[in-house]
């Protein structure tokens, strides 16, 4: 049974990224039919050049979210942890708030200190949770970067107030509700290069997933490397999250549910769970990016639909008795 | 009868040597038997089985494993040959039980391997051998305490030690429960296993222990068979209250005055 559910998300999504790259609002709005394509050179080259890399990364930054998501919630041995926590998200919106407000605003600002305060988030939040005196080391880390985060926050914040409200306030705004309008393929094959290793390596320790989710004394009786084993996925999840934000901007949710509708589906255990929220993960953002780009003539930022949409669904889904939690 | 632990002179402290939680104890634990640790609350009995698991290093003393030093081992081969089940062991994901007792195949396996059909064989005999079949395709947070106490022995089993560790297992338990771990630890036991318990209960000692090891602020107040441990002046050495020790056909039989 569970089978057949992975075998039925996959094709769906096989099916969503086929079907995508027929919505859009070039040549006309929502449809775009395969005769456009071949008869229009310039319908081929938007598609070609700017709605399938699109695509691929929204695919892409869908599956990271999630797959991290996962891997955080099961190393955290707590299901309300995504890359908010240790302070990743709040880094990379502090750093794109600093590319915007004081190192001038050019992609290559944006996104590299995005990245960089991304990645400082860990390390802050990792530096922190070592000097802190009491607790396991899941419940230091989890403090710290919710300070860390905090702090990026207030620094987001006052980069906000000094921020000039014509010019800078609006891509800023814009930035931290989320968006794929800007990506190219440079964008696309660069933040693949990053994100692919990574997610192998996610798909490759799902089953160590499961280990790494028991307390403390349970994984030292069974493990003998859990801890560099911690730092490698946490490691790995940190650099491919921090790669799709600093490209994507604030996509909030994905992270959160996706596990979640994953778990429900094929049950709790990651060796089903992780390829599921894989799948999961990038049906859903391609969705909300379709959605994003065809259905108003401007851009609906990405942050926005994932939260609304992906909060309905988790409603939806907590609400439904007929969709049972599934055991495995 | 071979030695499976031989502990020499073993002291411990969480912070500073003046302040050990355990001090300078000496015990050799035969391989196939049961041995009960009995102490109060803080005395250092889960602190004793976290050394034996080797979370804890000693300050002073060592540890034989099958007469050889626990740094002898790589660590790898240790987690084949010692299981251990922690009290109240909380699982925050809703694992199925096959999964969950699947798990304790980790030392059997490789580190990017998934389990074959071998580790899927060994967890089926560990639900067996405690009597939980019946529920292998449950969700482990629907598991009564008594059904997920089992389910953690299983999962340890599954490991398949020479030594098995277990933290307070009948705590929680109803009377029924708690009479059918004590039978599964002597069960495992016969099987050739080294099983080291903690309890409060010094009847539960009684009931199943080849030998009885009591404790009081980290020393040794005495270790041997449950008839000559478990008598009333000892007992009250180690709980700093009067014990009555009544015999009876079954053993002795202990309570607090």
């Amino acid at each position: 049974m569970t089978d057949k559910k992975t075998s039925l998300i996959f094709i769906l999504t096989l099916a969503m990224v086929i079907g995508s790259v027929f919505f859009g609002r070039y040549p006309a709005p929502y449809m775009t039919s395969i005769s456009d394509m071949l008869s229009d050179n310039l319908v081929l080259k938007v598609i070609t050049d700017i709605r399938i890399p699109r695509i691929i990364m929204a695919f892409i930054t869908g599956m990271v979210l999630a797959a991290s998501g996962t891997a955080f919630q099961m190393i955290f041995r707590n299901p309300l942890v995504d890359a908010g926590f240790l302070g990743v998200s709040g880094g990379a919106a502090f750093g794109a708030s600093l590319g915007i407000v004081v190192l001038g605003g050019s992609v290559a600002a944006i996104q590299g200190a995005a990245a960089l305060f991304a990645v400082s988030g860990l390390a802050f939040s990792w530096v922190i949770a070592v000097k802190i005196r009491f607790g396991d080391w899941v419940l230091r880390l989890i403090l710290s970067g919710i300070a860390v985060s905090a702090m990026f926050a207030a620094g987001t914040g006052l980069l906000k107030y000094l921020a000039d409200p014509l010019r800078e306030l609006p891509e800023l705004t814009f930035w931290l509700l989320g968006g794929l309008w800007a990506i190219t393929w440079t964008d696309t094959l660069q933040v693949t290069a990053i994100c692919l290793p990574c997610l192998v390596i996610l798909f490759l320790f799902r089953w160590r997933l499961n280990l790494l989710s028991m307390q403390d004394e349970t994984i030292f009786s069974l493990v003998a490397s859990a801890s560099w084993e911690r730092i490698l996925l946490l490691l790995t999840a940190v650099i491919a999250t921090s790669a799709v934000v600093c490209k994507a901007g604030q996509v909030g949710w994905v992270g959160l549910i996706i596990p979640h509708i994953a778990r429900r589906f094929v049950g709790s255990d990651a060796q089903k769970a992780l390829p599921c929220s894989l799948m999961l993960g990038g049906f859903f953002l391609l969705l909300c990016d379709t959605v994003s780009r065809t259905l108003l003539s401007g851009e609906i930022p990405l942050g926005i639909l994932t939260s609304f949409i992906g909060a309905g669904l988790f409603l939806i889904l907590l609400m439904n008795r007929q969709l049972q939690l599934k055991k495995g | 009868m071979t030695t499976a632990i031989c502990i020499q002179n073993l002291s411990f402290s969480y912070d500073t040597p003046q302040n050990p939680v355990l001090s300078g104890m000496t015990v050799d634990l035969a391989a196939g038997t049961v041995t009960a640790v009995l102490g109060a609350n803080g005395v250092g009995k889960t602190t004793l089985l976290y050394l034996l698991l080797g979370l804890y290093t000693p300050f002073q003393g060592d540890l034989l494993f099958f007469g050889k030093p626990g740094t002898h081992y790589k660590k790898s081969r240790i987690k084949k040959f010692i299981g251990m089940v922690s009290q109240n062991e909380t699982i925050p994901f809703d694992l199925s039980v096959n999964a969950y007792v699947l798990l304790g195949r980790a030392p059997h396996m490789g580190l990017l391997s998934m389990p074959g059909q071998q580790d899927l064989k060994a967890a089926e005999n560990a639900l067996a051998t405690v009597g939980m079949t019946h529920m292998a395709d449950s969700g482990i947070t629907c598991l009564s305490s008594g059904e997920r106490q089992l389910v953690n022995v299983a999962r340890a089993l599954a490991q398949a030690p020479d030594i098995l560790l277990l933290d307070e297992p009948c705590s929680h338990l109803d009377l029924v429960n708690s009479r059918q771990m004590l039978l599964l630890m002597k069960n495992i036991a016969e099987q050739g296993k080294t099983v080291v318990f903690t309890t409060h209960d010094p009847n539960a000692a009684a009931a199943i222990a080849d030998k009885v090891m009591l404790l009081k602020k980290g020393e040794l107040v005495a270790f041997g068979t449950a008839i000559d441990t478990l008598t009333s002046a000892f007992l009250t050495k180690t709980y700093g209250n009067r014990i009555e020790v009544i015999p009876t056909s079954h053993g002795p039989f202990v309570r607090a005055i």
